[in-house]
């Protein structure tokens, strides 16, 4: 059955069966003598036995024997359904879904009793031990005779990629996607590709000990992707809106104005005849660009574009002068704002950094003294394409400048409120680098580098070395001021901490090493991504060593300087990287979702919207007014079977009469009955059987999706059956499902022991975390010998 | 010398702790959130400092001693030099301030009784402070400030009034009742008891104070 877009599992012909006649299939592992040793398993197998159930045994389930016996007697014995007592099910449980998937039976008709962490391994030297094995098997046989098929959700993988911006990291991502034959759309909010790394007039190589001009390796790049069949290269634009999920988002892009068309020809006549001069942005603000101009020679596309706040024609006067001289008629000032809507599967973010403002720290005299500049501004007039040709000169009287001063960490490893705390990473190696183009090309320059740490990590200290070597000084401090004196000149004041000098020196330029920031357009894109920024504003990855592309929301990936400062050899890293994992994510062509979540019965649904108050905002009603779960976004919690109040939602695997019966099962006169969430706290427990840590044996564990699904009729039930007490353990608030539903768990506790009035103080709540594991095992333990003493 | 440090004293500006740098964070003098632990010795706060640059006062080593649990840096004549500019503090990149560490080490210097000769110039601000409510120049340095700013400084000192109601400003001096409460609110937290007690410690042979902070003869 297709409901939407998402497959429902169709269970109408399971009704009518009665399913105390299905015949079960009970399979125990000895686990090489793990549960054997300490469960006498033919006892087990004598008491659970009967005219429905079969029993098997087999040293290891999990080797190709016991994975052949479970399979051979799935046919041989026509079981509809089957129980493995083994290890945990963390464990083994995909394993021996397989299984029976492969003999032709639905996955949930499998169940797995804990036999090893949570009971053979944690009651060692307990008589009781084997009676605990029986009763967590007969929780399981009950519970599965209340099981329904479920089929995995399934949703299609839209092909297509999207990489959000176009500088360095972007052009890398889309080459790779493209190149691994994903169709891929590159948007740029500039009007050409290449971004801050095509400022950048040289690249060091730490193995050449040299400086490698960074345009002619990053113009090849560039051309590519122009060119490239699978790239869709859209520059002018900015994202505006994006819906869907993973898998299938739909993004809008809003495409300004160049008002040049694309058959331009970019021979230049229009530059040449344009009578208005404006900043050039790429050459640090100087004014020596046309407003109709291209950004720098080796653009992509060629493309000529007129900057609408300076042209004579579009601020309402008379000129025209471009569009009479184009040969081509490519000038067409009626362009207006576009709207694209394009479909994706996956989102590469590569919106870069910006520059640290460095007038935020007035003591350095950035934007008051013209002689400061930034390793940016730098970069651009050692540049042959910058302001001055590739004459090293200063601002102020175009002189070359003799005695330089770099101050490191301007903005960077600074906490105070105008400054960022973070090490920028990359300006080390950029203030190496142009002491040593500036020393090789002028030796008689002087170059100082006022350093608080020198971070040139791994093989960048050979690089670091060399330039040492160069006769580059360097001053460990970091300055007080840069004061300015006649003719321009400046002093820099500074104490050379370890020789505890104060040191006035005099500079003709000083350099500030600005931090690296995140863009504004980083800030922008994440907040229409809805994904996570971290405190210091760059885009958080899910997990800073094991998954550090991955953003907060599945299908969105970062990479480069959006994610953390770096520079570009790790930017192409990761990049690279990014386009792995967004090449791999697409080509799964489906999503399989795990089917136990949210599932909403309409019949009953009276659409009171209580369960809209989702705290992972998976509910909402749909174009007709009807509650729709998005299987995407859903984790499964149950938090919203509790807001209904007509039973409508369940989880599918965790229905109410589920767990009852195998509360049913489980629990004797004289048991704790422990409800545990099904991540961290069930983790927990597992890992008190690894640590060889010991409990008593009338502890039971349930598992469920979170405690947010216990109901009083649960704990009733328990307390009916003989139950001493009730524990309920939550998820901890630093586990992404249990930020939110920690909070949730706890008033559900507490409303419950409220309802539960005098019974209420058999009723306990606790969290837990798996190295904590002795904290669980001694209120274990504490629980189990309290009810004793009554 | 015995060490003795007054408890009734110290309670808040110069809390007994294991280390010079716990006695720092806790004191009232800190900031709440001083960065000490953060220090990574950058020098941004000694180039910066006018005393540094006129006497051996430096701060960095100020706050170098201070995280080395250092306890004869109290006995440093340079910390008097640190006339509370806060430039330090402003610029230093960590929130540390060393203005106000030295600030805590004054006082458990003068705790100990150390600095006491360094404190009787001082003693002129006190004293205008309870008699007209505001604070002056102790008269020592009146004839410095005109040897370094010149003349005109004593003119504009001498014209000040005048200078003030041109800017639209009232007079500097604070009315008799005005005056009247500022003497209640210093007698009420126990400044003219603790001058007092300075005065004659600093008069006195003995340099010591007892627990209760009463002189040992």
């Amino acid at each position: 059955m297709l409901i939407g877009q998402y497959y429902i599992p169709n269970t109408s012909k399971y009704e009518d069966m009665n399913h105390s006649k299905d015949h079960v299939g009970v399979f125990i592992c000895h686990c090489g003598g793990n549960i054997s040793d300490i469960i006498d398993i033919r006892s087990v197998k004598q008491e659970i036995r009967s005219d429905n159930i079969s029993t098997f045994d087999c040293e290891y389930l999990c080797s190709n024997v016991g994975q052949d016996l479970i399979k051979t007697s799935i046919y041989k014995h026509s079981l509809d359904k089957v129980i493995i007592g083994a290890c945990t099910p963390a464990k083994h449980e995909k394993l021996f879904k397989k299984c029976v998937e492969d003999a032709q039976l639905n996955a949930s008709m499998l169940e797995i009793a804990n036999l090893r962490e949570q009971c053979s391994w944690v009651h060692p030297n307990n008589l009781a031990t084997t009676n605990k094995a029986i009763s967590l098997l007969n929780g399981k046989i009950k519970r599965i005779q209340t099981a329904l098929p479920l089929i995995p959700i399934q949703i299609p993988i839209n092909p297509n990629a999207m990489v959000i911006g176009g500088g360095i990291a972007g052009i890398n991502s889309a080459l790779n996607l493209a190149n691994n034959g994903i169709h891929t759309y590159l948007i740029e909010k500039e009007v050409t590709i290449g971004g801050n790394s095509a400022k950048i007039g040289k690249m060091f190589s730490p193995e050449k000990l040299a400086e490698e001009c960074s345009m002619c390796s990053l113009s090849p790049l560039m051309n590519e992707v122009g060119s490239h069949p699978n790239i869709t290269l859209i520059t002018c634009s900015e994202v505006e809106n994006v819906n869907g999920s993973a898998g299938d988002f739909r993004v809008t892009i809003r495409k300004k104005p160049r008002y040049v068309k694309d058959n331009c020809m970019a021979c230049g006549r229009c530059s040449k005849v344009c009578p208005t001069y404006v900043e050039n942005d790429y050459n640090c603000g100087v004014k020596d660009k046309k407003a109709i101009s291209m950004r720098f020679a080796q653009s992509v596309p060629q493309i000529y574009s007129i900057d609408p706040d300076h042209c004579i024609e579009l601020t309402g006067g008379e000129c025209g002068k471009c569009r009479d001289i184009c040969k081509v008629n490519a000038i067409d000032f009626e362009q207006k704002d576009e709207m694209i809507e394009l479909d994706v599967g996956a989102i590469v973010v590569a919106t870069g950094f910006d520059e640290y403002d460095a007038s935020r720290k007035p003591q350095y005299g950035y934007g008051l003294f013209e002689n400061v500049v930034t390793q940016m501004e730098l970069a651009r007039i050692l540049g042959v394409n910058g302001p001055t040709l590739g004459k090293f000169a200063r601002p102020s009287d175009n002189s070359m400048p003799h005695n330089i001063v770099m101050i490191q960490c301007v903005g960077s490893r600074d906490e105070s409120k105008s400054g960022n705390k973070y090490c920028s990473r990359y300006c080390c190696m950029a203030a190496l680098k142009h002491a040593s183009l500036i020393v090789k090309k002028y030796p008689d320059a002087n170059v100082i580098i006022c350093y608080i740490d020198i971070r040139a990590f791994g093989l960048y200290e050979n690089y670091y070395r060399a330039v040492q070597d160069m006769g580059v000084s360097f001053v460990r401090g970091r300055p007080a001021e840069v004061v300015q004196k006649a003719n321009h000149n400046l002093v820099v004041k500074i104490e050379d901490t370890l020789t505890q000098e104060l040191k006035e020196i005099p500079a003709d330029m000083v350099v500030l090493s600005s931090a690296m920031e995140a863009s504004a357009g980083t800030k922008q894109v994440a907040n229409i991504l809805n994904i996570t920024l971290s405190e210091d504003g760059f885009i958080k990855e899910k997990h800073s060593k094991l998954k550090p592309v991955d953003t907060s929301r599945d299908g969105i990936f970062v990479c480069g300087t959006a994610q953390s400062p770096k520079d570009v050899t790790d930017t192409i890293a990761q990049s690279g990287l990014a386009a792995a994992r967004t090449s791999a994510f697409i080509s799964d062509k489906v999503i399989r979702l795990d089917p136990q979540i949210a599932q909403i019965e309409r019949s009953l649904c009276n659409n009171c919207d209580e369960c809209i108050k989702c705290p992972f905002e998976a509910i909402s009603k749909d174009k007709l007014g009807n509650v729709d779960i998005n299987p995407l976004v859903c984790n499964g919690c149950g938090y919203c079977t509790k807001l209904c109040s007509k039973d409508a939602i369940s989880i599918a695997g965790y229905k109410e009469e589920q767990i009852m019966a195998e509360i049913d099962g489980v629990i004797e006169k004289g048991d704790v009955l422990a409800f545990l969430s099904r991540e961290i706290p069930y983790a927990t427990a597992d890992n008190i059987g690894n640590s060889v840590a010991e409990y008593p044996a009338n502890i039971k564990i349930v598992q469920v999706p979170t405690t947010t699904i216990i109901t009083k009729a649960m704990i009733e039930h328990a307390l009916i059956r003989g139950s001493q007490a009730v524990l309920m353990v939550e998820e901890p608030t630093d586990n992404p499902v249990g930020s939110f539903i920690y909070p949730l768990a706890l008033k559900n506790f507490e409303q419950l022991k409220g309802e539960l009035g005098k019974k209420g103080a058999r009723l306990h709540f606790k969290k837990a975390y798996i190295p904590h594991y002795r904290g669980l095992a001694e209120t274990f333990i504490s629980l189990a010998q309290m009810e004793d003493i009554e | 010398m015995t060490y003795v440090i007054s408890e009734t004293l110290s309670e808040y500006d110069t809390p007994i702790c294991d280390t010079l740098a716990e006695t720092v964070k806790k004191s009232l003098r800190t900031s709440d959130t001083i960065g000490i632990d953060r220090c990574l010795q950058c020098g941004a706060c000694t180039s910066s400092c006018p005393a540094a640059r006129f006497t051996d006062y430096n701060p960095r080593t100020i706050v170098k001693r201070v995280m080395e649990n250092d306890i004869s840096v109290i006995e440093d004549e340079s910390i008097w030099n640190c006339f509370y500019c806060y430039t330090c503090h402003l610029r230093c990149p960590r929130n540390n301030s060393p203005t106000q560490i030295v600030q805590v080490l004054k006082q458990m210097a003068i705790n100990k009784g150390i600095g006491l000769n360094k404190l009787e110039v001082l003693f002129g601000y006190g004293d205008a402070f309870s008699e007209f409510g505001v604070s002056k120049i102790p008269d020592l340095y009146v004839g410095q400030m005109e040897d370094d700013l010149g003349i005109r400084w004593r003119e504009f000192k001498n014209n000040l009034d005048s200078v003030r109601s041109e800017l639209g400003l009232g007079a500097v001096a604070v009315k008799d009742s005005g005056r009247g409460e500022i003497r209640a609110i210093l007698a009420g937290i126990g400044f003219f008891d603790r001058q007092d007690l300075l005065k004659h410690m600093a008069k006195s042979k003995s340099n010591t104070v007892d627990e209760k902070g009463e002189i040992i003869k």
